[in-house]
């Protein structure tokens, strides 16, 4: 803790005085900055932020007082220094209390009277260290929120351009309003459900499996649309994870319309792995009628192949075989994966 | 016109790709990342490329942008980095912000073709 503590200046010009209560902070392990003229003082005072300030009656001259109180002025906004003034015997720290509070706006004043109690003016030093420490403890919540605010505009807005953008494909190829109600419904609800998969495991990754799971499982009826899924456990990216939940959920719209899910028969099978540093997913409808390639530019085809050459930088192939539609893309692994979280609670359980 | 879409999210690459289409262009590819564009365009030849900002491998928009400028080719900034875009105005024949308004597409489409064809 110690090590974290910040340096108290000390100005005091005369006699020995500075010498005296450094040798008394050093001795219980409180760092400190000497200072006897006010060069060194302006000098400090205008390039960092002490933990404390501690100075003599007589020092307070108008120009360190008006060093302190141009440093006062610069401070950043989460910062409240503690100046501790040691005062004369006799002096009337009513009016000098009054003063100083004026001059010194964004500061706490504290006066001891000399001859100084050694413990009392060490535990006050103690405690406004302390307080500086709090003090930069709400600095850093106050950056950590701000960049939180940024990341989090950040992706509304990138949400909106997804919603937009759907919309508009949708409503393109749309026949009638049901139609585009129904399908447009359908894209909105499979992005919500990433989001929610993304949300509850923390933000940034979320499991191959959960994730097809959850957008072919609403499909599932007793004895119809049938499917398996196999391949080993992946954490995806939350970029991998939207691309390929709107890419399966597409698929799925696909096969309950025209392929494998539009008859009992028909059955959907999707595989992934990972050879080496490569990814590769397929998707294989097997037991559905006969595919004719469709003529139409539709919405579904076209995203999935535009989705899959975003994410794993190559094209995906899309062949219509006689069994039903087979759809195969491949990608360097760290395209797709989440990066290894930092365990950023490590060690602090230690001790 | 040959027009290239450098854009990270393919939900907005392929509503982009529609509207160039829908007003009798071409979009010869897109790309998510810089680094990944300025490889596919060594062999195309481009008159218009869309460029987002914040891409895959960072705010690399702008690079591309430079990139672009450097070699003639006109660049359009696609992006919600409003004020990165507005700094970097002299790069770009024209910003359009995210949302997307279709109307401003075809605008910068019509105008990149006109100063090609004069």
């Amino acid at each position: 803790m110690a090590t974290d503590l910040e340096e108290v200046l000390v100005h005091a010009p005369f006699r020995n005085d500075c010498r005296m209560l450094a040798s008394l902070f050093e001795t219980h392990a409180i760092p400190v900055f000497q200072c006897t003229d006010e060069e060194t003082l302006a000098g400090f005072l205008g390039g960092q932020l002490p933990g404390a300030l501690v100075m003599t009656q007589e020092a307070l001259t108008d120009r360190a007082m008006a060093i302190v109180h141009d440093h006062l002025a610069a401070q950043p906004e989460w910062s409240e220094l503690t100046v501790f003034v040691l005062v004369e015997k006799g002096a009337s720290q009513a009016a000098m209390a009054r003063q100083l509070a004026d001059r010194w706006p964004g500061s706490r004043q504290v006066f001891y009277q000399r001859p100084l109690a050694t413990i009392e003016l060490l535990s006050g030093i103690q405690t406004a260290l302390l307080a500086r420490l709090r003090q930069r403890d709400v600095r850093d919540h106050m950056a950590l929120e701000r960049e939180l605010r940024h990341e989090l505009n950040h992706r509304v807005k990138n949400i909106l351009a997804s919603v937009t953008a759907i919309f508009r494909m949708t409503a393109r190829v749309s026949e009638s309003r049901d139609d585009l109600t129904e399908r447009f419904s359908g894209r909105l609800a499979t992005l919500g459900n990433v989001h929610s998969a993304l949300f509850e495991s923390g933000g940034e990754a979320v499991e191959m499996r959960q994730l097809i799971s959850l957008v072919l499982s609403p499909y599932e009826t007793s004895g119809g649309s049938q499917y398996d899924l196999s391949g080993p456990p992946v954490s995806l990216n939350k970029d991998a994870a939207t691309s390929l939940s709107l890419t399966v959920h597409e698929l799925a719209t696909n096969a309950i319309k025209y392929g494998a899910w539009s008859v009992p028969s028909g059955r959907i099978s999707v595989a992934w792995r990972i050879d080496g540093s490569e990814f590769s997913l397929s998707w294989r409808e097997t037991g559905g009628p006969k595919l004719v390639e469709p003529t139409r530019r539709g919405y579904g085809t076209r995203y999935i192949r535009s989705a899959l050459q975003t994410l794993f930088g190559n094209p995906p192939d899309l062949r219509f075989e006689p069994g039903g539609l087979v759809v195969e893309g491949h990608g360097q692994r760290s395209r797709v994966e989440a990066a290894p979280r930092p365990d950023r609670y490590a060690g602090e359980d230690v001790g | 016109m040959r027009v290239f879409c450098l854009e990270d999210n393919p939900l907005v690459a392929l509503d982009l790709e529609m509207m160039i289409e829908d007003a009798g262009h071409e979009c010869v590819g897109s790309a998510g990342s810089f680094a990944e564009a300025r490889s596919m365009w060594q062999d195309l030849d481009l008159d218009l490329v869309f460029i987002d900002i914040d891409l895959t491998d960072g705010k690399t928009g702008i690079d591309a942008a430079r990139w672009l400028r450097e070699r003639g080719t006109a660049g359009c900034f696609v992006t919600g980095q409003t004020e990165l875009a507005e700094a970097h105005r002299d790069l770009v024949v024209e910003i359009v912000t995210k949302p997307i308004d279709e109307k401003a597409i075809e605008r910068v489409l019509a105008l990149v073709q006109q100063s090609g064809s004069s």
